[in-house]
């Protein structure tokens, strides 16, 4: 692929963690084989035996954020936005020189703000929901970190969030390498953040996975220590850095992802995934492994990863020597800050000449005969660095970092291959298939029903999109099943429809091309509940083990992998709102750059009482009575749960298998405003720029949408914005209805709600009423399609998201022709 | 027992394996296959199992290969446990039962791409060939293996060590119950990790004229483990049967022999949720019959002597009797399976023995495993 | 040697163990069976019950919580089968006792 060849400079790195507050100290550091583990004190571990911990010490909060940016900012945000800041003013960037709709980012984190949203819980069970503080949610979200860096330096191009666990942060700088490779964007901040949390401490506790002395990667591997920080680096397409006379660190060469689909928490044990991982990254770059000079490893010091790891480096380069450290031996895990941490050590290493050492390695226990660069740094001149990180589901991910080369001349290449939808398969509300959801679509009947799940009458709302209890046992391995939760059975079983719909049957042959891409909006929440409900009640050793692995976003991705035994390229987006498209865009940006054919779109979201509670506790934010999208008495949303699959492909293979396409992905708009944590910019402007990115991408005018699937909530501020945007872009020439008024607020699975819409009304002509949508609200000039359905003949159709906090992506699908 | 001579050789049916090792070995009349019962003595071969590698001749065990459009329905009809989520390349024990409900093997079944493959026992080799003909329909074709191929296992703590010098990749890549179709001397050979003694077991299915260079491959293999020299010896049926009582491995001639399903306690080769297979309606029968009997390991250290169908009492009350006997080199006892009424049929009571002279010998009723392999303890690096 | 009376006693006091075991570890782990189809002896990981690391961790905890009895992770021999289990804990408790 051509744009594989378009060169990205990693221009500026930034770090906080603990054993450098900046990259200076910590490159000191690490070079010395200076430790930052030490005894923990932001989090109670008096009850356990592990209490030493990776923690920024020493660290006021004030020193950096005046009192004003602190209410919009926990520990994961602060460290975000201090790492984020040193790297651009490291790389020289003066942000406001370019067109911000240019500069984006794609952050990694398995905690997100979880720090407040271990707070906000423990304030609910303990003293009452109505004692629990609002500001505490406006943090928790997994892209609020993320949200943080954005609006701090202005970023208002393309944001999103990896969340598959310990990958993230290598995942991310991978997947912002790769929209800067499709066009996307000229500059992106990228990197992973982490603070240290009561729940990793008592999970990975309860997982006897932490090491009550400092941890010793490759030798003693008696366990992890934790650790917490955050990781950015500016990358910049390689022309742009030149031009404006940046100094090159080093160049992101490639990346790869794989899946083991071996099991939830353990590695596989041969280390087959991971060999996978780091063969497609050297694959995809062309360099072969006679040019590795230097492999920062996974290492996180637990028997099960220092036993498979090494076996997949011994894999991989065979008699070659090639030196291999841990610098988690120094600061920790830092879990989805750890792969961007290791990435900046790499960078560091290549320009630096030199090579940071595993402390604390013992000789004696050593199990591999390889050269793991025991306790002392060496010089050695790198020209490639390699970096692993291994997640909980069995996903891996491999970067490659490599010396600045001669430019190669190469631009963005405007060759785009088709690619094409050709299998769904899904479930919201009171639907359990497609086809109820088609019955139910057309009869104009709403998919919301009163509470079951739980007694609702300590809330404001009694009503809620839930899906039907499905036949699972009849659907999911019984041993793979009793491991599940709501979230990942839901998707499980619309990933197997979709299977079943698009005729694929996944076998030796197919499963390592298969990719998957989960999207979630709010996460495993009913496990995360379940799981801390019973620390907060009964200490930090009271975590269920069991519960655990099902804590992490992309466990729905794990098991996936698990049910259908799908290897290939995993990753998982929790950016919120925007996460379905979004995980559309990187499917598309998958095949486009030659990753893989066929990905598995699939997004998940729950409903639950945690859910109604926390919502109920946002003020403005759940209606009272019914979902009333863009009507006048609107009042607020009402949740739903739901999931989908879709089963996207290249032309080339969708061909070769005589498939049955259903649409075309034609265009994605992706930006963001930067005006609030929690909210968006009531004006719509840069919601509006999505839809126009959207068709300029398409090459399509606003005239050629013959259908817009809204994401209108019922919100008063949402709405009102996402109408401003319709008529400033379409003016009252597209028909616009809103898909949430069947099912709710369904978060990032409304995204695949409206995309069905879409692909419903090419079919069949039919667009949805939008239920209880009486008297559209005044002063805009959109043409909604109230409760009487529309007929037309659609041939392109829009599909608009947003996520609180200020980020829209908007997709444009057209018939295949 | 017989000791081998040509009189054995011409009446039972072997393969060309066995009738090359059975000049080393006395041989045992599995219902007309002859299978080595032992090479140079069980418990020098057990010692293998349980602290080398012991080579095991498989080739009487039947292999049934299942294909045609409805080979998953079909094979599922016929076993227990539920195979609907069998992957390719994963393996599962079950039982196969008659109307009856009466065990006709206990059977390992391979999921292939397009095919199952069915592993017997070598005594129920023609039985379940049998029934399996019998409850053929036309939607499936049925291939006897054994006419083209030959298994031999491996298993003992270190037969991990033995298994990377056949597989490609790292042998801790194939889990417990899977198995891969992969190249051996450029032949197709299966190579499976499952076994039958609780140490790390293989077995391999190879074309029948690599057999004999396969075995002598595997037998000549060794290695030093520290102060170990560790070694492959051939082992017979004796050693391997005494080695699978030890972890309570069901033998379909002992759990298989007239028992119900419940009497034997293996409802674990069973899915509780089937419902679609043959013997069905006769088992949910069985299990709810009232006044049962069902098996329990013993163990007894007295020097008198026993025997298989001894009565068991509790306090001169005749409780159950005596159905499989072993001796164990590791427990250095007498170990046996009674089957006892259900109201005294727990481990960790005091049991007597009546031997036929009548004498009375004390039994121990213990908890399995009654040997802890070595492999527990033992990581593959 | 045990009177007839006492000996079923023995075994009665067996079998409630065995049980409730079986039903922790049914009810813990979300496994849809009858605790009674587990039997006594067959194994609990691998192709017995199919149980996984994790499966055990849980298990650890669950026989501190209902017996007060502590298994140690290096002692997994002790998850042979239900009868092992039974016997560990018979044999702790005495011990505490």
């Amino acid at each position: 692929m051509a744009n594989d060849q378009v060169q990205i400079a990693i221009t500026g790195v930034g770090i906080i963690c603990a054993n450098g507050q900046n990259i200076d100290q910590f490159w000191r550091n690490v070079t010395a084989g200076q430790s930052g583990i030490r005894l923990v004190t932001t989090i109670d571990t008096a009850e356990l035996d592990a209490k030493l911990g990776g923690e920024v010490d020493g660290y006021l909060p004030e020193d950096y954020f005046s009192t004003e940016e602190l209410q919009h900012l926990d520990r994961a945000g602060q460290f975000a936005v201090i790492a984020a800041r040193e790297a651009v003013q490291r790389a020289g960037l003066d942000i406001a020189s370019f067109d911000p709709y240019r500069l984006g980012i794609v952050l990694g984190t398995c905690l997100g703000g979880l720090r407040s949203g271990e707070a906000f819980h423990e304030q609910w069970i303990t003293q009452g929901l109505e004692h629990a503080e609002e500001h505490l949610l406006m943090k928790y979200p997994m892209h609020a970190p993320c949200d943080n860096i954005a609006h701090d330096l202005g970023l208002k191009g393309p944001r999103s969030v990896i969340a598959n666990a310990c990958a993230a942060g290598t995942n991310s700088i991978g997947y912002a390498a790769d929209m800067i490779r499709m066009g996307t964007a000229d500059i992106m901040l990228t990197g992973g953040v982490d603070p240290l949390a009561r729940l990793s401490y008592s999970g990975f506790n309860s997982l006897q996975a932490l090491s009550a002395g400092a941890c010793a990667p490759y030798s003693t591997s008696a366990g992890l220590n934790l650790g917490e920080g955050g990781a950015i680096l500016v990358l910049e397409r390689m022309d742009v850095a030149l031009q404006r006379g940046a100094t090159i660190i080093a160049e992101v060469l490639s990346y790869d992802l794989s899946a083991d689909a071996y099991h939830q928490t353990a590695p596989e044990p041969g280390g087959a995934g991971a060999l996978r991982s780091m063969k497609g990254a050297l694959r995809r770059s062309g360099v072969t492994v006679e040019d590795v000079s230097y492999i920062n490893g996974h290492g996180t010091g637990t028997p099960a990863n220092d036993s498979s790891e090494p076996k997949a480096m011994r894999a991989l380069i065979q008699d070659q020597h090639v030196p291999i450290s841990s610098t988690k031996s120094m600061v920790g895990h830092m879990l989805g800050a750890a792969g961007a941490a290791e990435s900046i050590v790499s960078a560091l290493a290549i320009q630096d000449g030199y090579i940071p050492p595993t402390i604390n390695f013992n000789a004696a226990d050593q199990k591999f005969d390889l050269d793991f660069i025991p306790n002392e740094g060496r010089d050695t001149d790198v020209q490639v660095a390699l970096s692993n990180s291994f997640a909980f589901g069995g996903n891996n991910a491999t970067i490659l970092l490599g010396k600045s080369k001669e430019p190669s001349g190469e631009s963005l290449s405007s060759a785009r291959k088709k690619v094409l939808i050709t299998g769904v398969g899904g479930l919201a509300g009171n639907a359990a298939t497609i086809q109820q959801l088609q019955e139910l679509i057309d009869r104009g009947e709403s998919g919301i029903s009163p509470i079951r799940l739980f007694d609702s009458n300590a809330y404001q709302l009694h009503e809620a999109g839930q899906v039907p209890e499905l036949a699972y046992a009849k659907m999911i391995n019984p041993s793979l099943l009793r491991k599940m939760d709501t979230i990942s059975k839901q998707a499980v079983a619309a990933v197997k429809m979709a299977l079943l719909d698009a005729g694929i049957v996944v076998n030796r042959a197919n499963q390592e091309q298969i990719g998957v891409i989960f999207a979630t909006g709010t996460g495993p929440i009913e496990t995360v509940d379940a799981f801390n409900r019973a620390i907060i009640k009964d200490g930090i050793k009271a975590a269920n083990a069991k519960l655990f692995p099902n804590t992490v976003t992309n466990a729905p991705a794990g098991h996936i992998g698990l049910n259908f035994n799908i290897k290939g390229p995993t990753s998982t987006i929790a950016a919120g709102g925007t996460s379905f498209i979004n995980a559309l865009y990187y499917a598309n940006a998958m095949i486009q750059l030659g990753q893989c054919k066929t990905v598995l779109v699939v997004s998940s979201d729950e409903f639950n009482e945690p859910l109604l509670a926390g919502y109920q506790r946002v003020s403005g934010y759940l209606s009272k009575s019914v979902i009333r999208p863009f009507d006048k008495h609107r009042d607020g949303a009402v949740l739903g749960s739901g999931s989908f699959c879709y089963i996207v492909e290249s032309e080339e293979a969708a061909l070769e298998r005589n498939a049955n396409v259903r649409a075309e992905l034609k265009g994605f708009g992706m930006t963001s405003d930067v005006r609030l944590l929690g909210g968006i910019n009531p004006r719509g402007t840069e919601w509006a720029d999505s839809f126009r990115a959207a068709l300029h991408h398409a090459d399509l005018s606003a005239s050629d949408i013959d259908y817009v699937a809204a994401a209108a909530c019922g919100h008063r501020i949402f709405d009102y914005a996402e109408a401003h945007a319709l008529n400033r872009v379409f003016a009252g020439s597209v028909p616009v209805s809103a898909p949430k008024s069947y099912f709710g607020e369904t978060h990032s699975t409304a995204g695949a709600i409206g995309l069905w819409t879409a692909l419903n009304a090419m079919q069949t002509g039919r667009i949805p009423a939008t239920l209880h949508l009486n008297e559209p609200l005044q002063g805009v000039d959109v043409d909604f399609v109230t409760s009487e359905r529309q007929e037309a003949t659609v041939r392109h159709a829009m599909i608009s998201s947003f996520a609180y906090g200020g980020s829209y992506n908007s997709l444009i699908v057209g018939r295949y022709e | 027992m017989m000791k081998s001579g040509d009189h054995m050789i011409n009446v039972l049916n072997m393969s060309e394996l066995t009738k090359s090792l059975a000049e080393h070995g006395a041989l045992r009349d599995e219902s007309g296959y002859g299978v080595i019962a032992t090479f140079q003595g069980a418990e020098h071969e057990y010692h293998a199992l349980r602290n080398h590698v012991g080579l095991i001749d498989l080739s009487a065990s039947g292999l049934y290969l299942i294909s045609g459009e409805d080979f998953v329905e079909f094979v599922s009809s016929l076993l227990t446990k539920d195979i609907e989520f069998l992957d390719i390349e994963k393996t599962v024990t079950s039982l196969m039962l008659d109307e009856d409900g009466q065990i006709i093997d206990m059977v390992s079944v391979y999921r292939l791409e397009q095919a199952i493959l069915i592993e017997t026992s070598a005594a129920r080799r023609d039985k379940v060939g049998a029934w399996l003909a019998e409850r053929k329909s036309d939607g499936v074709e049925i291939e006897h293996w054994n006419a083209s191929r030959t298994m031999i296992g491996f298993e003992g703590p270190y037969a991990w060590k033995l298994a990377q010098t056949i597989v490609p990749f790292d042998i801790s890549s194939v889990p417990y119950q899977a198995f891969v179709e992969i190249e051996l001397e450029n032949e197709p050979i299966v190579f499976i990790r499952s076994g039958f003694t609780g140490e790390y077991g293989y077995k391999i299915i190879v074309p029948h004229h690599q057999a004999m260079s396969t075995w002598t491959q595997l037998k000549e293999w060794g290695e030093e483990e520290g102060e170990l020299e560790i070694k492959v010896e051939p082992v017979g049926l004796e050693a391997l049967e005494i080695a699978m009582l030890e972890v309570r491995q069901p033998c379909a001639q002992v759990e298989g022999n007239g028992l119900t399903v419940y009497e034997a306690a293996v409802q674990w080769f069973v899915s509780y949720h089937k419902e679609e297979y043959v013997g069905y309606n006769a088992l949910q029968q069985q299990l709810q019959q009232e006044s049962k009997q069902h098996l329990v390991g013993f163990t007894a250290a007295n020097a008198l002597s026993l025997q298989i169908g001894n009565a068991v009492m509790l306090s001169s009350n005749k409780v159950g009797r005596i159905v499989q006997l072993v001796y164990s080199p590791t427990l250095e006892k007498k170990l046996g399976l009674a089957l006892l009424d259900d109201a005294c049929a727990v481990s960790g009571i005091e049991l007597e023995g009546i031997n036929e002279a009548g004498e009375s010998v004390v039994l121990h009723t213990v908890s399995s495993p009654y040997v802890l392999p070595k492999s527990w303890s033992i990581k593959m690096i | 040697m045990n009177t007839y009376e006492a000996g079923f006693a023995q075994a009665a006091e067996r079998m409630a163990l065995t049980s409730k075991i079986k039903e922790i570890i049914v009810q813990r782990l979300d496994m849809d069976i009858d605790p009674a189809f587990i039997t006594d002896d067959q194994p609990i990981f691998g192709r017995g019950l199919g149980l996984d690391s994790i499966d055990a961790l849980e298990l650890l905890v669950a026989i501190e919580d209902e017996f007060g009895v502590t298994i140690f992770d290096d002692n997994m021999a002790v998850f042979g089968s239900v009868n092992k289990v039974a016997d560990y804990i018979v044999s702790n408790t005495k011990a505490a006792s």
